[in-house]
């Protein structure tokens, strides 16, 4: 055997595939791969095909959304996977396809640099174990990118024999693959146009083919992007978030640039103005450089672009962690020269090999390591035990309705990939959760519920008129929304074995059977679900495996290779890295913000206990000698508005750098514990009919008969339109109310508000709860005096018999001083009330005059909470039109009297102090 | 001599006897005799015919409410013929017999038969106060077999709380009977039964509910310990709401209270002078 055979036998690529099977097999038996940022929504993704291979589009998510916007390779073929191994199974196999792909991918472009075989290898363990490569599949997710970057890589060979020679089978060995690899990721086809560039093509037809071949890359993008935009009637589009948002350079950019940077030293010698060929031009230099040099050097863009993403507005949408990744393969050719030569020199030259060994297995280890790092994301808790959800959602026909989930992070998409059930949201609007292992303060704050969801709004929008997207459940994994909840009228109905509390809104009908959707032309949904299949055979059975002959390019100048950077670039990058960590510390400022970053929100306090997060900080430091006071002040947001507060945070300097003082225990106070005179209460429950016929839900529900009192409409100062008025309760059972109120000009309804915060939804029998709406006008509409005229408006109050939350804890003293009305509320009750919201309602001649709200703290049995509140209605607010009740039915008992029952005079009215109290969840 | 007769004018004379019959038999059929049809009623309907030509098609078509019912047969060797159609809707349908040629027109008139158990009751309010001036409602629609509301009154028995047992009776007017269910002035479980014929059903009921709180005891003068009563002189309701107002110096107190089984006791001390108000409490 001669050492020429010998040397291109592929050893160390098997070597490679041998480790692939070892590391990622692992990988893929702990199913590392599905806590990555974008798994889930990808396993969503490839559920929705596994529903509909030939329809894109899904119901589920965003009620009702294509899913021609996002690349349909990877899910559809981990959906046509999963008939095999279901959902997890088949993206772990996917992903074990997807990386040896790559691997040999990169071996045969090594090969294609004429860069020789034993590079080849090299380059493709460098893959294998490179930081690179784990990012993208344990913390970014993006599978889909490497197996884009593998197909490309796999088809280069073939599209250099074409451009070179012209033939059917190399243009079907490129164009394959091409078209694979942009319906895997809209940047992979980069590495196809990178290659172009890189290989020299000679003139004449060469040229002209590698033109053609340039050009086939967009012309490949643009019919891929079409059918998103052939869908017929009105299509949901969900904006991608800025790619700015929830991405740090560290992770995106540093990272996997660091685990190859000691390439970079000789990259800049062989190319920088001290290198070979200096002197010549731009043209005469690049013709002059190896083509692996080329390769790394036109990865400089790529770096650059992931630069610009992460700190600039970019007109693109490859997010920066894909134009990274594909940079590291480009650049990987040239690195895996530069570790060869300096394994062969440090051979030749007699010298232990060891320290770089051990500098290689440091950087393994490190990279290995990076697979832990989806433990550290803020947003994302431990993996949920979905079971006891998707059997609730499949008992008494829950499905029928959508749901919110809260505190759910990204396993939102594992989620909705195992049901039916659908949820005006969805994960594609939401910045990423990438792993923080120190995460600033204010990332807790990051609630993903807190952005507006795509056609929907605003969360309190949604949870104000869940009728509108027949939402009726509330999936609560964090009780942090459980005021905002409790006040729009929705109550907890238990929690669940996964910990998971139910919340439910009555009175919201099922979703329709076929609701409402655009449609997409048959055959572009046919073409859709099969040919970026049929590429990925394709390109997988054109795949040579046997050998060839593969030029092989003269040795790099050894000059330019020098073995120590192996060894001292890494090593000062980690001591770097190692110090600058250290430092910190030092630093008074940095170990406040990182105590202050890991607060646990406490199990009591209410709005200042577990429903707040800690939006900001800001720091004032006075240093004195070994002591430092570090004043902190506070932006709080809850669900509920924002709070400010302040802070002083005591450090002392030691040993290990700056340290808290230890907070002084609180004391503990035992309350002594309240006997309410009053028996437990059997509240009515209403006798619910069990049918499994549909019929209409006033056949179902048993609703109790209400009374809309008087009301009006007035304009504030800013010129906002409110309704104000009551509503009583004039059934014998406790109602659970809906109130809508519309109003109409000239017929035409401009605006239809539902009763929020500003009210009671629960009420007892004979009760008045207080009504002011906010009606919006569709956007610009002002409403002139003689439009007012002719408005109506109109109020339809609903309810449905409900036992729960009818206890009324608190007891008020009140009085009228100085304009105001001043309130000492008392919890008399034996249970501690979390967030109590207290309505004031002013009254005037003519009725309701204005509601003024207040939210307090947290209420422990015996505790008091005073406020004051204006005793008038806000200036410039007058009443532009009079509501009149509606004819009482003869099913009315009460008569309301004219002056509420609790209510005092004040100047100029009566006013009247009511209370809605969210109770403490029961806590071990 | 003999005269030899021509072949070919025997061929003639048999292709012209063959014309002929072949013509005769082409010569559209003189009008027949209407058939005389028999409409038998039982599990559906039967149309039996007779005198209908030898093996002439037989169609019958009842036009119904819901649209034209068509059934197809053929008549056999004697000219009889058998149709059965799926039919059961109680009423006067009209229909029509077609066999061959002929037509007869009739009109179909089906009786409900028997009420069948079970009767569901379909009981207005499920819950009322017994102050309320409009009493809930029974609906009911006794059907038979086939689905058929039945033409027999319904036997109406109503048991109220206070003790009293009422009948009535509820004639089928329209495909309906009902009747209103007078709660009377106590609080508790009204039940009805329904019989019509053999037929029974479920009890329906209704929940008589309390008025709103109308009278209350004198109040103590320091803590809050009162009964609170309907304008019949029922307990109220668990939770009605009423509340306790009061002065205490130039503050405006104001506790609420929860009634359970008619009384309310106060959670905190109140003020000399409290008085009780709700909504009915003058």
């Amino acid at each position: 055997m001669t050492p020429s055979s010998r040397q291109s036998r592929p050893r160390l690529l098997l070597l490679a595939l041998l480790l692939t099977g070892a590391y990622h097999g692992v990988l893929v038996l702990t199913r590392t791969g599905l806590k990555s940022d974008q798994a889930s929504a990808q396993v969503f993704l490839a559920s929705a095909y596994a529903r509909a291979p030939f329809d894109p589009f899904d119901a589920r998510w965003y009620a009702g959304a294509p899913l021609t916007g996002h690349a349909p390779l990877w899910p559809e073929l981990v959906a046509r996977l999963s008939g095999l191994l279901g959902l997890d199974g088949a993206y772990g196999a996917g992903q074990f396809l997807s990386v040896v792909t790559l691997l040999y991918g990169v071996y045969r472009f090594t090969l294609l640099l004429q860069a020789g075989p034993r590079a080849a290898g090299v380059a493709s363990l460098l893959t294998l174990l490179g930081a690179a490569l784990t990012l993208s599949l344990s913390v970014f997710g993006q599978v889909g990118a490497v197996l884009g970057a593998g197909l490309a890589l796999c088809g280069a060979p073939a599209l250099a024999d074409w451009v070179q020679r012209g033939g059917a089978r190399p243009l079907l060995g490129w164009l394959l693959p091409l078209l694979a690899a942009a319906s895997a990721s809209g940047a992979a086809p980069l590495l196809l146009l990178g290659t172009l560039a890189a290989l020299p093509w000679g003139a004449g037809a060469a040229r002209r083919r590698a033109a053609l071949a340039a050009a086939s890359v967009p012309v490949t993008l643009a019919l891929l992007a079409a059918p998103d935009h052939a869908w017929v009637g009105p299509v949901t589009r969900i904006a991608a978030p800025d790619m700015r948002q929830g991405r740090a350079a560290w992770l995106t950019w540093l990272l996997p640039l660091g685990s190859l940077a000691w390439a970079l030293p000789a990259l800049r010698r062989l190319t920088g103005p001290g290198g070979a060929h200096h002197g010549a031009g731009w043209a005469g230099r690049w013709a002059a450089w190896p083509l692996s040099v080329r390769a790394a050097a036109l990865s400089a863009p790529l770096w650059a672009a992931a630069l610009a993403s992460l700190l600039l507005a970019v007109p693109w949408r490859v997010p920066p962690e894909t134009l990274t990744f594909l940079g590291t393969l480009l650049l990987t050719p040239f690195a895996a020269q530069v570790a060869l030569r300096a394994w062969d020199d440090l051979r030749r030259g007699g010298r232990s090999p060891l320290p770089l060994l051990a500098v290689a297995t440091l950087m393994i280890l490190g990279s290995v390591s990076l697979n832990a790092l989806p433990a550290t994301r803020v947003q994302e808790g431990p993996a949920l035990n979905l079971t006891p959800l998707l059997n609730f959602i499949e008992k008494d026909e829950h499905w029928r309705y959508r749901f919110l989930t809260v505190g759910f992070g990204r396993q939102l998409g594992a989620f909705s990939a195992q049901t039916r059930a659908a949820t005006p949201s969805g994960l594609w609007h939401l910045p990423p959760d990438l792993p923080q292992p120190f995460a600033p303060v204010g990332e807790a704050a990051r609630l993903p519920e807190r952005l507006s969801l795509p056609g929907q709004g605003a969360l309190s929008a949604l949870l104000t008129h869940p009728e509108r997207v027949n939402l009726k459940f509330v999936y609560a994994r964090s009780d942090v929304l459980d005021p905002l909840l409790f006040l729009h009228g929705w109550h907890a109905i238990g929690t669940l074995e996964n910990g998971v509390t139910v919340w439910e809104r009555e009175d919201i009908p099922p979703v329709p059977a076929r609701p409402a959707r655009p449609t997409l032309p048959a055959p572009l949904g046919l073409l859709w679900g099969s040919v970026p299949l049929l590429a990925l055979l394709g390109t997988l059975l054109l795949l040579p495996l046997s050998g060839r002959a593969w030029a092989q390019a003269p040795p790099l100048p050894g000059a330019a290779l020098r073995p120590a950077d192996l060894i001292r670039v890494p090593l000062m990058l980690g001591l770097l890295t190692l110090g600058a960590l250290l430092a910190q510390a030092y630093r008074p400022s940095w170990v406040t913000q990182r105590t202050l970053a890991t607060l646990v929100p406490g199990a009591q306090g209410g709005l200042r206990g577990p429903y707040a997060r800690l939006e900001s900080a800001r720091l004032s430091v006075q240093r004195r000698g070994t002591a430092a006071r570090v004043v902190v002040r506070e932006r709080w947001w809850t669900p509920l508005g924002e709070r400010r507060a302040s802070r002083t945070v005591n450090l002392r300097l030691g040993v290990r750098g700056w340290a808290s003082a230890p907070a002084p225990e609180a004391p503990l106070v035992l309350r002594r514990p309240t006997q309410s005179p009053q028996p437990a209460a059997a509240f009515y429950r209403a006798p619910r009919r069990i049918t499994t016929n549909v019929t209409a839900p006033a056949d179902v529900l048993d609703r109790p008969s209400l009374q809309v009192l008087r009301g009006r409409v007035s304009r504030d100062a800013r010129g906002r339109l409110w309704y104000l008025g009551e509503v009583l309760c004039a059934d014998a059972r406790p109602a659970d109310l809906t109130v809508t109120v519309t109003a109409r000009l000239d017929g035409e309804r401009v605006a239809e508000e539902n009763l929020g915060l500003y009210g009671q939804h629960l009420l007892r029998s004979g009760e008045r709860t207080p009504v002011r709406v906010l009606l919006t006008l569709p956007g610009g509409t002002t409403l002139t005096a003689a439009h007012l005229a002719r408005l109506e408006v109109e109020v339809n109050a609903r309810a449905v018999v409900s036992g729960r939350h009818l206890e009324r804890p608190l007891v008020s003293r009140s009085r009228v001083r100085a304009g105001q009305v001043e309130v000492q509320a008392r919890n008399v009750s034996n249970l501690t009330v979390a967030a109590p919201l207290a309505l004031l309602t002013l009254y005037d001649a003519r009725g309701v005059s204005w509601v003024h709200a207040a939210v307090g703290p947290e209420l422990p049995p015996g505790a008091t909470w005073t406020f004051t509140l204006p005793a008038t209605p806000p200036a410039g607010t007058r009443a532009v039109r009079t509501v009149p009740p509606p004819a009482p039915a003869d099913l009315t008992t009460v008569q309301p009297a004219a002056r509420p029952p609790g209510a005092f005079a004040r100047p100029g009215g009566a006013y009247r102090v009511s209370f809605v109290t969210l109770p403490a969840p029961e806590r071990p | 001599m003999t005269r030899r007769r021509d072949p070919r004018l025997g061929g003639l004379l048999v292709g012209a006897l063959t014309l002929a019959a072949l013509l005769g038999g082409c010569r559209p059929a003189p009008p027949g005799r209407a058939p005389q049809v028999t409409v038998v009623t039982g599990s559906g309907v039967t149309f039996v015919l007779s005198g209908a030509p030898r093996g002439a098609p037989v169609t019958v078509t009842l036009l119904t409410p819901a649209g034209a019912l068509r059934r197809a047969a053929r008549a056999g060797p004697g000219g009889n013929a058998r149709v059965p159609v799926p039919y059961a809707r109680a009423g006067l349908t009209p229909y029509v017999v077609t066999a061959g040629a002929a037509r007869v027109e009739g009109q179909l008139r089906l009786t409900p038969g028997a009420p069948r158990t079970p009767l569901t009751l379909k009981v207005g309010a499920r819950a009322v106060r017994v102050t309320q001036p409009r009493p809930p409602a029974l609906v009911l629609h006794p059907l038979d077999a086939d689905g058929n509301v039945t033409a027999r009154p319904v036997e109406l028995l109503i048991r109220r709380p206070d003790g009293a047992r009422l009948r009535r009776v509820a004639p089928v007017q329209h495909l309906t009977a009902w009747t209103l269910l007078p709660p009377g002035r106590v609080t508790g479980l009204l039940r009805v039964t329904a019989t019509t014929g053999d037929a029974a059903g479920e009890v329906g009921e209704v929940d008589l509910l309390p008025g709103p709180a109308r009278r209350a005891a004198a109040l103590p003068a320091a803590a809050l310990d009162v009964e609170l009563r309907d304008a019949l002189g029922n307990l109220v309701a668990p939770l009605e709401a009423v509340t306790a107002t009061a002065r205490d110096g130039d503050w405006n107190v104001e506790v609420p209270l929860s009634p359970v089984e008619g009384r309310a006791r106060s959670p905190a001390a109140l003020p000399a002078g409290a008085r009780l108000q709700g909504e009915e409490l003058r």
